[in-house]
């Protein structure tokens, strides 16, 4: 089924935080593109210092995915109509554990890193950003996957939005996901608290 | 958690075409309410059979596909891989037709004389080294492009996501598949059989880790695979709708001030410049 290898390039998605660079270098006047290639620089760079112990490279990750990522807006996204029936207190306690618990994903993904090299294209203008095709080559010469990065003007510079893995969205996923927890969660305020509670249980077990 | 294709016990697809039809009818009419388009109004009996599936995957398939991927090399096993989606080839083919992709068809028909000719039966995917891509199809894609609605989420025994479309859809696959065909005409029904046994183990080998990654980072394993399954879906339909379009990600129409309608809007009727390296879609 088509899914099924769609599904595995989407997991691949930690792997393009590291990715070796190589290839087409951003034109200059491409900033988006530029953006997201200084990104993938620094994710090889933490992933190549072979001096770095495990630890000190998850907590240089979780630095260079909290400055890339747009992780307040993305939580909020994710949350969806639920935003909006939470309470201030649970707005605050979610938005932190939502930012833990995809560090934490993601720095599992991160560590399968595996000689993989990153390339990526001139971006397209968007309403409020940019959208930037990327590509993974794998070193075993498996298909390439295709990323798409959403990427938002913020401030002097820009934030990642959404990562678009072979037509699988990350925040589409899981905000059809969230929003699964909170209902059967009750809804509303208890569904709000039942969500949190999963996502400490999930940041628990992926070793965040 | 089957591929959905080899699949050539003629009387188990009836049964679920059956099953599919009797569902098709009692289905509500109109859009169903479940919030963010899950599209899942029997979501109770799904889940069900969700678990029941994993539970099957956990005692059974998971540990056979280890076992297959211990005891046979990597070469052998894409190997066998080539082979088993070369010989969908047909099917495909057909398909490409009738959704009247000409230009695909004529990729698939390449590729098929090559990895038949050159690529000793298949065994070898020379197609992609020769850069023809190669893209799934089936007659549930072919429905949809025909303008047939999915139908509410269901998850099949054994077979996991699906819908009535796909589900009738593929049970008549099952019939209409050439290779089939050929091989039960000369009695080698068996031979059938055996092909879709290794499909189910050779795709499950290529998906341990996936799953076991997506399950340890899930919150919600059923609505997880739910919403991967509709945008797989979508994303296969509108390929085959607009094949001159490759590897278009549906834009998400990203709203701060996120309202129940602010889900994912298309926006993909302005074909984008190809990625700069030229690059075609990569399956």
């Amino acid at each position: 089924m088509t899914m099924w290898k769609l599904l595995s390039r989407y997991l691949a998605l930690g792997v393009v935080m590291l990715a070796a660079v190589a290839a087409v270098p951003a034109r200059a006047a491409d900033e988006p593109a530029a953006f997201i290639q200084s990104l993938g620089d620094q994710a090889i760079q933490i992933l190549q210092n072979k001096q770095m112990g495990q630890k000190e490279r998850e907590a240089q990750f979780s630095k260079l995915f909290t400055e890339g990522f747009d992780v307040a807006e993305i939580g909020k996204f994710v949350l969806g109509r639920y935003w909006n029936v939470a309470t201030p207190t649970q707005q605050q306690d979610y938005i932190k554990l939502f930012g833990t618990y995809v560090v934490a994903v993601y720095a599992n993904r991160f560590s399968q890193y595996s000689g993989e090299k990153f390339t990526v294209a001139a971006s397209q203008p968007t309403p409020d950003g940019a959208s930037v095709p990327s590509q993974i080559l794998r070193p075993n010469g498996g298909p390439p996957i295709n990323i798409v990065w959403k990427i938002a003007k913020e401030g002097g510079g820009y934030k990642i939005r959404d990562v678009v893995a072979e037509n699988l969205s990350m925040t589409v996923t899981q905000r059809a996901e969230f929003s699964s927890v909170v209902e059967r969660g009750g809804g509303g305020a208890a569904g709000i608290d039942a969500l949190n509670n999963i996502l400490k249980q999930k940041i628990a077990a992926n070793g965040g | 958690m089957v591929s959905r294709r080899q699949f050539s016990a003629s009387s188990t697809a009836l049964l679920f075409s059956t099953v599919l039809l009797a569902s098709c009818a009692s289905a509500p009419p109109g859009p169903s309410d479940a919030p963010d388009d899950t599209n899942d109004p029997y979501e109770n009996v799904n889940r069900v059979i969700f678990d029941a599936n994993m539970s099957i995957d956990k005692y059974f398939f998971e540990p056979v596909a280890e076992g297959y991927r211990w005891v046979l090399p990597s070469p052998v096993r894409t190997g066998i891989s080539n082979v088993l989606h070369n010989l969908k080839s047909p099917l495909i083919f057909a398909n490409d037709l009738l959704e009247g992709n000409p230009e695909r068809a004529g990729q698939t028909f390449g590729r098929f004389l090559m990895n038949t000719v050159f690529g000793l039966g298949g065994l070898i995917d020379v197609g992609t080294s020769a850069k023809i891509p190669s893209h799934d199809a089936d007659f549930g894609i072919t429905l949809a492009v025909w303008g047939v609605g999915s139908g509410p989420y269901l998850v099949l025994p054994l077979l996991s996501s699906s819908n009535p479309r796909d589900g009738i859809a593929y049970g008549l696959e099952s019939f209409a598949d050439p290779v089939s065909i050929e091989l039960n005409a000369h009695h080698l029904s068996d031979l059938s059989y055996t092909r879709f046994g290794v499909g189910l183990v050779d795709f499950r080998s290529k998906h341990i880790e996936d799953l076991d990654e997506l399950k340890r980072s899930s919150l919600d394993f059923y609505a997880t695979m739910r919403s991967l399954y509709w945008q797989s879906r979508n994303a296969d339909i509108e390929a085959a709708k607009s094949p001159n379009n490759p590897a278009q990600p549906k834009s998400v129409s990203y709203n701060p001030d996120p309202a129940p309608a602010a889900t994912p809007t298309a926006s993909d009727t302005t074909p984008a410049a190809p990625p700069a390296n030229g690059a075609a879609k990569a399956q």
